[in-house]
């Protein structure tokens, strides 16, 4: 190769270089954040708007209900709904918002999968300065911060407020001193179900007798919560109340406690499972209010696409039932 | 003498039953062990489902949600006033069909195992969504909690059930004639096919006793319940079946294996996933010994693939250079108890 041709190359290896450095740009860095640009995507002024709704999955109840108010809720509301459904998977879920960005919504309701990862989806609608309201499960605000992204609005239950209620509840059932040795059938890996079970253990420090116990995995699954509830009782005769913090746990733990001839000598606390009667074993259950979280977030967007101001966060009390069946759309 | 292939992974058993009672008194009770086996019914069932397939050389990703499916068609069909012994054969009837479609396809389309059984679970998993909207079905027939609650001697139903379903499937893989085709059909393919092996009829059958096993544990699993719930055995059931069989050394690559070595894997997934949580131990650490566990079973099956048809233990006591004296057999390996 002659001595001129490397020099070329060379030159135009350097511009190559220089271009696509100067094209690099990278939003938790440059400091760019258009999620606090209160402008509107243009799409916001078709006569019907699009509110895109990411939710987790449709096999718990819980989501199920949620979708069916947004849709409910918007149509009153003169928008259109596209939901998109991530079956528990935090990649599915960041390629949906990307399918909304491509689509050119106006808005969106995310539920995201989990906590930390949801701030990506965030940071991604951000950057095409689609406003965010996010429901039911928070996005981390480390997260959010790293990726200098920022949402309009959270909207969800107060959970640890959820857990606590059921605490007190067992220390009022059970009076004040008695001995009560409480096994959790949680879900360790989420922020909302830990948060639950914070509030119960808290609640029950208010009586030195009460110990909270082993937490095992319940996955939010009944028969994972069926297998490991037995598991724990076995493993630990003394337990005499289970917790579960999601509704489909608590369907598990129920038919545990029976299956192990422990009714009358276990009783149990939880968030409310769908279509279940409460009785002298299932004591008490907190209710989270899908339907109702979906039918605020649906009225402040169209609020805030009107021009109003919107509260950061909404959190919504849990409803606390000690009898009779929650109803439909009432669940945990 | 030879020992059995299935000696190692039983005397792993055995030390890990051993280890986890002396760690806790509550795990060594008749009433934890019952527990245990009744936990560890569905994954063994789709276990032994899975040692058919396994054997032929193909795979089954759509027995979790054939779970799902017949567990959801059971309740449905109880809700629709159908009595329930007649719903519970309905929905192992659905079982079945899936597994004769994968068999079909897989034989007569020629798509690969994988690809078929990855398909037909998008499909299974989809048809309880789709049926319900996504609810669970509350099952209002009590006799139905009689399949998965019920017991006989003490013993929980699902457990005498499998051990009849492991009996006879062994005696089917060992004493008939077709038992013998599905080793072949898995061990060399083509020698299969020359030898007579009529392999569209070994395949579909293979797949079929697949699809059965599948519906019996959505049984199971919905009576344990008594819910029909859309997402039953789309966890971790299908990753332990397949990990149960392979660590109790039924080859991922055919022909060699036996349903008692896949019952004894799936006892030891059973054993640990309950005495972790009878220890109390963190569910953060519970998937790395599971993971631990199935990765020692599959390094264990290459390793003995790799010894032509030797056991492992004979070939540990022949370390000092001795020849092998016991070859593979031409087509698959059909275990000593023939």
């Amino acid at each position: 190769m002659s001595a001129r041709r490397r020099g070329w190359i060379t030159v135009v290896a350097a511009l190559a270089v220089t271009v696509l450095a100067g094209a690099c740009s990278n939003q938790a860095t440059s400091g760019e954040n258009s999620g606090a640009n209160t402008a509107l995507p243009s799409s916001c002024k078709q006569s019907k708007p699009v509110l895109g709704v990411a939710l987790p999955n449709t096999v718990n109840p819980y989501y199920v209900a949620m979708r069916q108010s947004f849709i409910d809720n918007a149509a009153k509301s003169g928008l259109e709904v596209k939901v998109a459904i991530a079956n528990d998977s935090d990649s599915n879920q960041l390629s949906q918002i990307n399918g909304f960005i491509q689509q050119g919504v106006c808005a969106v309701a995310l539920n995201a999968v989990n906590s930390g990862p949801g701030a990506a989806s965030v940071a991604a609608l951000n950057q095409a300065g689609i406003p965010v309201f996010s429901v039911n499960v928070i996005i981390s605000p480390d997260d959010l911060k790293t990726q200098n992204a920022r949402v309009v609005q959270y909207v969800g239950a107060d959970q640890p407020e959820g857990g606590k209620a059921m605490g007190e509840q067992l220390l009022k059932d059970t009076g004040a001193n008695a001995k009560i040795v409480a096994g959790i059938v949680g879900d360790p890996d989420q922020i909302p179900t830990n948060q639950r079970d914070q509030g119960f253990t808290e609640a029950l420090r208010a009586n030195p007798e009460a110990k909270v116990g082993p937490t095992v995995n319940s996955k939010v699954d009944p028969n994972v919560s069926l297998q490991v509830t037995t598991d724990m009782l076995q493993g630990n005769p003394d337990i005499n109340v289970v917790f579960a913090d999601t509704g489909p746990g608590t369907v598990g733990a129920l038919q545990a406690i029976s299956q192990l001839g422990k009714t009358g000598k276990v009783t149990l606390y939880g968030f409310c499972a769908a279509n279940q009667p409460l009785d002298a074993t299932y004591r008490a259950c907190a209710a989270q209010e899908p339907a109702d979280y979906a039918r605020i977030v649906v009225e402040n967007v169209q609020k805030h696409l009107g021009g109003g101001q919107v509260p950061a966060t909404i959190l919504q009390p849990l409803k606390i039932f000690t009898s009779g069946v929650p109803a439909p759309g009432e669940v945990g | 003498m030879r020992l059995p292939d299935e000696t190692g992974i039983f005397l792993v058993l055995v030390v890990v039953l051993v280890v986890l009672s002396i760690l806790s008194p509550s795990f060594a009770t008749v009433s934890n062990g019952m527990s245990l086996l009744l936990n560890g019914a569905v994954i063994a069932f789709l276990a032994l489902g899975q040692t058919f397939v396994l054997l032929t050389g193909g795979i089954d990703l759509s027995t979790g949600a054939n779970v799902a499916m017949t567990g959801v068609l059971a309740a449905v069909l109880m809700a629709a006033d159908i009595p329930w012994p007649i719903a519970a054969l309905l929905a192992v009837g659905a079982g079945l069909l899936l597994g004769v479609i994968n068999g079909l396809l897989i034989h007569y389309v020629k798509v690969p195992p994988f690809i078929v059984t990855f398909s037909t679970q998008g499909i299974a998993i989809a048809v309880p969504l789709i049926i319900t909207g996504a609810n669970s079905i509350s099952v209002r027939q009590p006799g139905f909690s009689w399949i998965g609650q019920g017991r006989m001697a003490g013993i929980p139903l699902p457990v005498v059930m499998l051990i009849v379903a492991a009996v006879v499937a062994t005696w089917f893989l060992t004493r008939t004639r077709w038992g013998v085709h599905i080793y072949a059909s898995g061990g060399n393919r083509a020698a299969a096919r020359l030898a007579g092996v009529n392999l569209s009829t070994i395949t579909v059958l293979a797949y079929a006793v697949s699809g059965v096993c599948g519906g019996i544990a959505g049984l199971i699993a919905t009576s344990r319940l008594m819910v029909g719930f859309p997402a039953t055995g789309l966890g971790n059931e299908l990753f332990f079946s397949i990990a149960a069989a392979v660590v109790g050394g039924v080859s991922l690559f055919g022909g060699t294996g036996a349903v008692p070595g896949a019952m004894i894997g799936a006892v030891l997934i059973a054993a640990v996933s309950n005495g972790m949580n009878v220890l109390n131990v963190s569910s953060y650490w519970q998937s790395l010994v599971i993971g631990l566990i199935i990765l020692l079973g599959v390094s264990f099956d290459t390793y003995r693939r790799g010894l032509s048809g030797r056991s492992v233990l004979s070939a540990l006591t022949s370390a000092s250079g001795r020849a092998p004296k016991e070859t593979a057999a031409p087509v698959g390996s059909v275990p000593e108890s023939r």
